[in-house]
């Protein structure tokens, strides 16, 4: 089975000095370790930002496409070859600004992929500008006066849009976090797992001292029960705990179910048939052929 | 009045059922031994607005192309009358509904106007649905056919639906019949066309991606290329295809790109303004190099235009799709056969030098269906290019990480689907250096860069040199230059003026990304007269042709009004 030294790549990481990328790195090799999967069945699909190098830094098949658009990349790969382990990996305005759309057609299909968004609230690699998860009133370098714009919320969006493992990490408490990864790599469908970032750079706000005071565990609080389809009650617990953002922010799964995938359902891929087994010789179309005489 | 050729024109609302009448038409005829073209003209409505098929037949020689002159036309409603009188041929009949009204219209000289009581008789039949198999039994007994050999398509296709369906269809028919009373044309017999296919551009299309292995297909609805998502989506589960109809077009590029990389044959089907969303991501296909098939079938621009028009107004956008320079192969098959062939070597292409492969189709070719020799996958093989297994990543690693980006004298390295240990890597947007790292040093950048743009040479070697169609380069008046779907007319416009005793000949340019320069220089500076055709405003295939070749065409023959130009079209232009 794979070690964490496995995952070893010829370079390491060039993220600022202190920037919540290492840790998200470090749980994602943790959890490929800790769910006990081998790296070269595991492929990670991310798109531009700083966070969406990662793949460079985790050994395993790796894609880095294009902005906001991993999650389609990590679909064709899922469905092309449905034995792989996929990750998608990005930033907020990756996932939450360009690729929102994609975001939410592959939570309602849920389709079985890891998707680890890498939130610091503030556009990175171009040198801070406002993110959809910006909080209001944020100032940057494309809101000068003030971001005027409310703040995604990954929680609710996931509530809304059909996901079946939600929950919310933070890359300041590494055991957690890889946990969470851990529960999302063998969860089958699609799980979202939103991960605060500080981001040492361009984030005065949301540092580490303003998570490190205000985070809490889910699953510390007795009373609360991880939400799934049917318990209206737990649902609505969900939401609210999902909008809990001030003195208190919880991180942890907040919402967990188990529906058939999107490739569970797939006529193409009935009877273990899988796209990447390309036949050596043309396929037979005679059968085909009569259909036009 | 003998006929070598009959061209029939059923025209209705939107809706109404009266292109499949069409269709039903051309596919009996094509059973009984005829050579068949179905051309449709339909508008961007789902009801409403007036659409028609046209069919074109013959048993005595091979039809390839439609012709906008009619011998006969059906018109269901009232703007088939003011649309289609005029297109008529002298013995024609044109035949409407008797419940229109046809004060004050006048039909053109030698026209016979009929006035069959199609609403009628279907509703004493059981309702409207049935006027278009009773238009069907005219048309048969205007030509003097037995009815059987349509009957058994209308049983066939009516079956599922229950005896009392059938039974009135076929009342219908020979109530239509009945109401020719005599046939004014005589088919003439000579060849019989038996056993071939009737199938349009993306039929053909779709057989090519799936004989060649395609199992892989994204992509979002956009009419002319729409019916491609279908025919796989239909062949999906017997065929082990996965078609995703995918939230826009930007994720079913990402989503081929995605499974070319796990190592599927993987292809999308859009149209000019989908493709336009798909630009980047073939950019990036081109960048981390991965196999994958794009189809742009090409509709009236720019913008939304014309939606369900044809044009060859995407040839620039095809050939230069996204930013950089980066390796791609950009080919235009001119009839189902090329749609074939063509889609199946596609694959070929894309998996041996790892690129994009654009397949440009049009409105006219995707829609049009036309009698064709059954396909055969025999002479046919697949080649995967360069994939690696365990054995082979070990000489390209080096401290246990692979070198997914290797320098190759050919431009292509070996690579590795996801799934091998060994393998692992990164494949990325980015420029790289050999192990697909990122790296920004100048040498890398030029290496890699020459790397990738290498394979252009090995591909443009690979590819079929441009030949002439019909007479010899020394005997030809003039050289027709055209590409995509104006083969099958200019073979036409070469048959007839060859009646005449004029010999000329076609140049067909299948590919535009890599271009044979000098064949295509060559041809051009040797013939007499050069005749560019194109389906778009500003000639863009001749300025493609300038740019490669210096020959600047002083002969053009365009057409951009959303119609396909026909042989009398390109005759008339000759003349004047």
């Amino acid at each position: 089975m794979t070690e964490l030294k496995d995952l070893q790549t010829r370079e390491n990481p060039n993220w600022c000095p202190g920037c919540g990328d290492y840790g998200i790195q470090a749980a994602v090799k943790g959890a490929i370790v800790g769910a006990g999967l081998k790296s070269s069945e595991i492929v990670i699909s991310s798109g531009i930002g700083c966070g969406s190098k990662i793949p460079h830094w985790v050994k395993c098949y790796g894609f880095e496409g294009l902005h906001g658009r991993p999650l389609p990349v990590a679909t064709g790969i899922k469905l092309a070859n449905p034995e792989l382990t996929v990750m998608a990996i990005g930033g907020d305005g990756d996932g939450y600004g360009l690729g929102m759309g994609h975001l939410i057609h592959s939570m309602r299909r849920n389709i079985d992929i890891t998707y680890v968004v890498q939130n610091n609230q503030i556009y990175g690699l171009t040198t801070g500008q406002t993110s959809p998860t910006s909080d209001k009133g944020v100032k940057t370098k494309s809101t000068p006066s003030g971001a005027i714009e409310i703040p995604v919320n990954p929680i609710e969006l996931g509530l809304a849009s059909g996901a079946t493992y939600i929950a919310r990490g933070y890359a300041g408490d590494l055991p957690h976090l890889t946990s969470l990864i851990v529960g999302g790599l063998k969860h089958r469908g699609f799980a979202l797992i939103d991960t605060f970032q500080p981001c040492v750079t361009f984030n005065k706000v949301n540092t580490y001292d303003f998570f490190g005071k205000r985070v809490y565990r889910l699953e510390d609080d007795k009373d609360f029960v991880v939400a799934k389809p049917g318990d209206e009650k737990a649902i609505c617990e969900a939401v609210r705990r999902g909008r809990e953002w001030g003195e208190r922010i919880p991180i942890g799964v907040f919402y967990r179910e188990e529906r058939a995938t999107y490739g569970d359902e797939e006529p193409g891929l009935a009877d273990g048939s899988k796209p990447v087994d390309v036949p050596s010789a043309p396929v037979d179309i005679e059968e085909l052929k009569s259909l036009f005489m | 009045m003998k006929k070598k050729i009959m061209n029939i024109l059923v025209g209705g609302p939107a809706g109404s059922g009266i292109e499949s009448a069409g269709l039903l038409l051309g596919q009996a005829l094509n059973r009984d031994g005829a050579s068949v073209v179905i051309a449709n003209e339909i508008m961007s409505l789902i009801r409403g607005g007036h659409n028609y098929n046209r069919v074109r037949f013959s048993y005595f020689e091979e039809v390839l192309c439609h012709d906008e002159t009619v011998d006969i036309a059906v018109s269901l409603d009232q703007e088939g009358i003011t649309e289609h009188l005029s297109q008529l041929s002298e013995g024609g009949v044109f035949i409407y509904d008797s419940v229109l009204n046809v004060e004050g219209v006048e039909a053109p000289k030698g026209v016979e106007l009929m006035s069959v009581d199609l609403s009628e008789t279907a509703k004493e039949l059981g309702g409207d649905i049935y006027k278009n198999t009773v238009a069907m039994g005219v048309v048969l007994g205007l030509i003097g056919e037995e009815l059987d050999f349509f009957e058994k398509l209308l049983r066939e296709r009516f079956e599922k639906k229950g005896a009392e369906v059938v039974d009135a269809n076929l009342k219908a028919l020979r109530a239509g019949s009945g109401f020719a009373k005599e046939a004014r044309f005589e088919l003439e017999k000579g060849t019989e066309f038996a056993g071939e296919m009737l199938l349009n551009g993306n039929d053909a299309t779709c057989l090519g991606a799936v004989a060649a292995g395609c199992k892989f297909v994204a992509a979002y609805p956009m009419t002319p290329a729409s019916s491609i998502m279908h025919t796989m989506a239909a062949w999906g589960r017997e065929k082990g295809i996965v078609m995703k109809h995918a939230e826009d077009e930007i994720a079913a590029m990402n989503m081929i790109v995605g499974a070319g990389f796990a190592g599927a044959r993987s292809m999308t089907a859009t149209s000019g303004g989908g493709f336009a969303l798909m630009t980047e991501a073939v950019g990036l296909a081109g960048c981390a190099e991965v196999p994958c098939v794009v189809v742009n079938s090409q509709r009236v621009g720019p913008s939304t235009g014309l939606p369900t028009k044809t044009e060859q107004g995407d040839l620039r956008q095809v050939m230069h799709a996204s930013q950089g320079d980066f390796p791609k192969l950009v080919m235009a098959p001119g009839d189902v056969q090329e749609c074939f062939s063509m889609a199946f070597d596609a694959f070929n292409f894309a998996d041996k030098y790892q690129i994009p492969v654009l397949l440009l189709l049009d409105k006219y070719l995707s829609e049009s269906s036309v009698s064709f020799k059954a396909f055969e996958a025999t002479d046919l093989s697949i080649d995967r290019g360069k994939i690696l297994d365990e054995a082979g990543v070990a000489g390209v690693s080096e401290g246990g990480f692979f070198k997914r980006y290797a320098d190759a004298e050919d431009g292509v390295s070996g690579r590795t689907l996801p799934g091998l240990p060994g393998g692992e890597h990164v494949t990325t947007s980015y420029e790289t250096d050999e192990f697909g790292d990122l790296l920004e040093d100048r040498e890398n950048r030029v290496l890699e860069m020459e790397k990738r743009m290498r394979k252009m040479d090995g591909i443009l070697a690979e590819l079929e040199k441009p030949v002439l169609i019909g007479a010899p380069a020394e005997e030809a008046e003039i050289t027709f230059v055209a590409f995509g779907s104006m083969k099958t007319t200019l073979e036409e416009v070469v048959a007839r003026l060859g009646e005449t005793g004029m010999k000329t000949n076609i140049l067909m340019i299948k590919y535009l990304v890599p271009f044979h320069a000098e064949e295509v220089g060559a041809i051009l500076n040797a013939a007499k007269k050069a005749v560019l055709v194109e389906q778009n405003y500003s000639a863009m295939l001749g300025g493609v042709i300038r740019e490669n070749t210096g020959f600047d065409f002083k002969e053009k023959i365009l057409k951009y009004d959303g119609r396909q130009m026909d042989s009398n079209f390109i005759i008339n232009k000759l003349a004047s």
